[in-house]
């Protein structure tokens, strides 16, 4: 396997002493796989997730991106230029006026000659499919467009891997669709290797892997079919199944012959086999 | 509504003027600035009053959009203008009100200061209006740069003001989101005298720092994610390179200055 | 009890080059008992609206009455609509400001100008519907709750006003599954307990859950009004407007497309559970199909 990202018996702990916000967390990520983790408010996702570009320093164990220890100042500033990331309030994390000097700030900060910058910019725009609303104002855009705006600002930076912190959470049903749909095209077309923290189950439906945190470290891995046949234990871990899932399962329980469905689609796919 | 605020004023648009360097163009208010403080006479005012139209025009930005920033001042235009008419006492009274006198001189004096006041306005704004906020504190931090060597925080100081300018607004709507909030919980923002208005502040203040100091962490944080580590190896989006209109400009603004200085002593007597 | 608004348009900054108008020509009554949803997309005037009915603003054409009495009318006291009519926020935990939950909660009651022991009443009875406990919570800085429970201190400083009416604003914007689940119950226990809810939401499962009625707004006009299950059958239009449907309802329209005759009103997860079951019986396992079993999925 071919692995960007890894942490090794990583615990951290907000404040010496303090309780741990992570545990003994042993982890990998492949190059570009796409993998959504969840977990309820508290269980020590978005700690990881800025245990992965460097924000925070594991307070035991190491973290290395592409080989590189976060721990070591050398690389500090090459890993947070190949994992970007995307953070929650979409308000809070662009600092420009405008769109494109909001894009602009990671490729300055890196020193990146100025006649360069606007190619970068204008394809990072085009790739979040925010091109036309390039001299805008962010705080006329929707939730969903400033995060577009924010994903771009990261793509700009040529990113291998974009870690996005709930960046969904407090967007409207569109804008989440819009955000999730750039970055299923990020992975599929740039192979950008893509970590989605979470807590909407009907989004992780899409992801080919799934990491379930409860307590700061790992209570499941597997495909999404492996980890929602496990209904007890997501209720354990304070989530819930997706609609769908949770219907095929209750009809199972009825002893209905069908499996466990985890779209709209695949529970009709099923039903119809069964209907003939 | 506090969406449709518009900070600034920038007027968009293609003209000599708005394709300056804003590093020229803060130059030449300066100058400008200089130009009126040095016109001690009324005649001697026609040189940056010719000098402002001409860059209005060359702006190709409407005159009321000029006019429109002198409104907020008009009380203190209206104030000044009648504290400096009683204020010089001169020789040739206009007017003898009994317990006030308006002297020639008084007047001459209030409409200098008047004036100046106007055209200090009027051209800062138009600075304003054909600068839009990014390139204005990009040239503002280019213009101090020289000042890092005497530690003077340049890029800290337009970093700043571009995050001032990027927040101003959204501070402004979760202001009016809160106060609606508390109002909805019988809060009285209006009515009252002054302690008690003061003390119906704190539920709309409160709140107001502790999301703004939420808002701040968290966009340092982003601010880091994004590889930001001080101005030091930084490049920049707007290269700022002066052309020939440029020091053509930089000509102007100085010979206006001379003419105001020359005509000001000229007419020194005259009124 | 009722809050009728009578063809309310409300137009921002009204003359200005920024005039917009959110809402227009909205008739619309809340009474006793009701549970209604507020969908729309984003900018269709649902949060505009919400803040029309506690008078927090004032409608630039028709009126607003309670009881047959206009709340804009002069000497009419503004408090008492604020009193009746609760409104809570989107992130109402944005305004907590006071150094305990107790102080935060009794905000409220306090401005309404009770005396200490039933502001206390209130206090006590308002963090029990939300399920946050007196003795053990009451004392703490709201702080330092956690983001599910700081919601909740929120919504009680409202609740403790005891309003008859209490409108929200997406409550559950933002939670994490466990902690939404929590809030809808609470709020459904608020109406089972005799308040008349008005939720804005953009979960249209909650909505076929827990609502009687579902008000659709487009534009700033009201383009549907009725049971969810009248409005929701309507899926393609609301499909068109950028809304999400129910999922019950999607599966829905896919089983009938392949011929399947799958009730169209069944829209939530229970009724398509009875619905499906009835569909299959004699179908069970392990019937006619072993063969399939090990479809997608299947773990």
């Amino acid at each position: 396997m071919d692995e960007i990202i890894r942490l090794e018996n990583v615990s951290y702990a907000y404040e010496e002493d303090g309780p741990r916000a992570v545990e003994g967390l042993n982890l990998s990520f492949e190059r570009g796989s796409f993998t959504a983790v969840l977990g309820h408010n508290g269980s020590g996702k978005s700690t990881m997730a800025k245990l992965m570009n460097g924000l925070f320093l594991p307070t035991e164990g190491r973290v290395t991106v592409d080989g590189m220890d976060t721990a070591d100042e050398k690389y500090t500033w090459e890993i947070r230029k190949k994992a970007g990331m995307i953070f929650q309030n979409p308000d809070n994390q662009l600092v420009a006026t405008v769109v494109t000097d909001d894009v602009a700030f990671g490729l300055e900060n890196l020193g990146v000659p100025p006649a360069e910058m606007p190619e970068r910019i204008n394809w990072a725009l085009k790739q979040a499919g925010m091109a036309e609303h390039a001299f805008k104002a962010p705080h006329l855009l929707s939730g969903g467009q400033k995060q577009r705006v924010a994903i771009a600002g990261v793509l700009a930076m040529r990113p291998e891997i974009i870690i996005c912190d709930e960046a969904t959470a407090m967007l409207d049903p569109q804008g989440r669709r819009e955000v999730l749909s750039v970055m299923e095209k990020l992975n599929r077309e740039q192979g950008i290797t893509v970590i989605w923290i979470t807590h909407f189950m009907e989004e992780a439906v899409r992801f080919s892997r799934l990491i379930v945190m409860d307590r700061g470290s790992v209570a499941m891995d597997g495909t999404p079919a492996e980890v929602f046949s496990d209904e007890e234990k997501l209720e354990r871990m304070h989530l819930r199944l997706p609609v769908m899932a949770r219907l095929s399962m209750k009809l199972r329980k009825e002893n209905a012959d069908i499996p466990l469905c985890l779209t709209a689609e695949d529970l009709a796919r099923e039903a119809e086999k069964r209907w003939n | 509504m506090l969406d449709n605020f518009a900070f600034g004023q920038y007027y968009p648009g293609t003209s000599v003027f708005h394709r300056m360097d804003p590093r020229m163009k803060i130059i030449l208010l300066i100058l400008y600035i200089a130009g009126i403080f040095c016109a001690g006479t009324l005649p001697s005012f026609a040189v940056p009053l010719l000098f402002m139209v001409f860059s209005i025009h060359m702006a190709a930005v409407p005159l009321k959009m000029v006019f429109k920033s002198l409104k907020p001042l008009r009380f203190i235009l209206i104030f000044t203008f009648v504290l400096n008419l009683f204020f010089l006492q001169g020789e040739r009274v206009l007017l003898d009100l009994g317990f006030a006198r308006i002297t020639r001189e008084g007047l001459v004096n209030a409409v200098l200061y008047a004036l100046r006041l106007v055209f200090l306005v009027m051209g800062s704004s138009l600075l304003t209006l054909t600068t839009a906020p990014v390139p204005l504190t990009d040239g503002l931090e280019r213009l101090l740069s020289p000042l890092k060597a005497i530690r003077f925080p340049a890029h800290e100081m337009a970093m700043m003001m571009t995050i001032a300018l990027r927040f101003i607004p959204t501070l402004l709507e979760e202001t009016d989101k809160i106060m609606k909030a508390q109002s909805a919980r019988g809060a009285d923002f209006e009515s009252g005298n002054l302690i008690q208005r003061a003390k119906a502040m704190v539920p709309l203040l409160v709140p107001l720092f502790v999301s703004s100091f939420r808002r701040a962490g968290e966009l340092a944080m982003a601010m880091e994610a994004r590889c930001y580590h001080g101005g030091e190896g930084r490049t920049r989006l707007h290269v700022l390179k002066m052309a020939r209109r440029d020091y053509i400009a930089l000509a102007l603004g100085i010979v206006m200055v001379a003419l105001t200085v020359a005509l000001s002593r000229l007419t020194a007597g005259l009124i | 009890m009722e809050l009728k608004l009578d063809h309310v348009t409300h137009t921002y900054q009204p003359g200005s080059p920024f005039q917009a108008t959110a809402i227009r020509d909205i008739s619309l009554t809340v009474g006793d008992g009701d549970f209604t949803a507020l969908i729309g997309p984003t900018g269709s005037g649902k949060s505009t609206l919400a803040q029309h009915l506690n008078g927090l603003l004032k409608p630039t054409g028709g009126t607003v009455t309670l009881d047959g009495e206009d709340i804009h009318q002069k000497g009419y006291d503004r408090r008492r609509v604020r009193q009746r009519v609760g409104l809570v926020f989107q992130y109402p935990e944005t305004q907590l400001f006071e150094e305990t939950v107790k102080k935060d909660i009794s905000f409220g009651p306090r401005n309404l100008g009770l005396s200490e022991e039933e502001i206390a009443e209130r206090v006590r009875t308002a963090m029990e519907q939300v399920g946050l406990d007196y003795e053990s919570e009451g004392e703490k800085s709201p702080f330092e709750l956690s983001g599910g429970k700081m919601r909740r201190c929120a919504i009680a400083g409202v609740i403790a006003m005891r309003p008859t009416i209490l409108a929200l604003d997406e409550p559950t914007a933002g939670l994490d599954p466990e902690a939404r689940e929590e809030l809808m119950e609470m709020v459904a226990d608020l109406h089972r307990k005799g308040t008349a809810i008005v939720m804005v939401t953009h979960n249209m499962d909650d909505a076929a859950k827990y609502c009687s009625r579902t008000v659709v707004l487009e534009k700033g006009r009201v383009v549907m009004d009725g049971a969810p299950k009248e409005v929701f059958t309507r899926a393609e239009e609301l499909t068109q407007m950028g809304l999400d449907v129910p999922q019950v309802l999607r599966l829905g329209m896919l089983l009938r497309e392949k011929g399947i005759p799958f009730p169209e009103d069944a829209i939530c997860e229970e009724e398509a559970e009875k619905a499906l079951l009835e569909l299959f019986k004699g179908k069970s396992r392990p019937a006619r199909l072993p063969g399939q079993e090990g479809g997608r999925g299947h773990a």
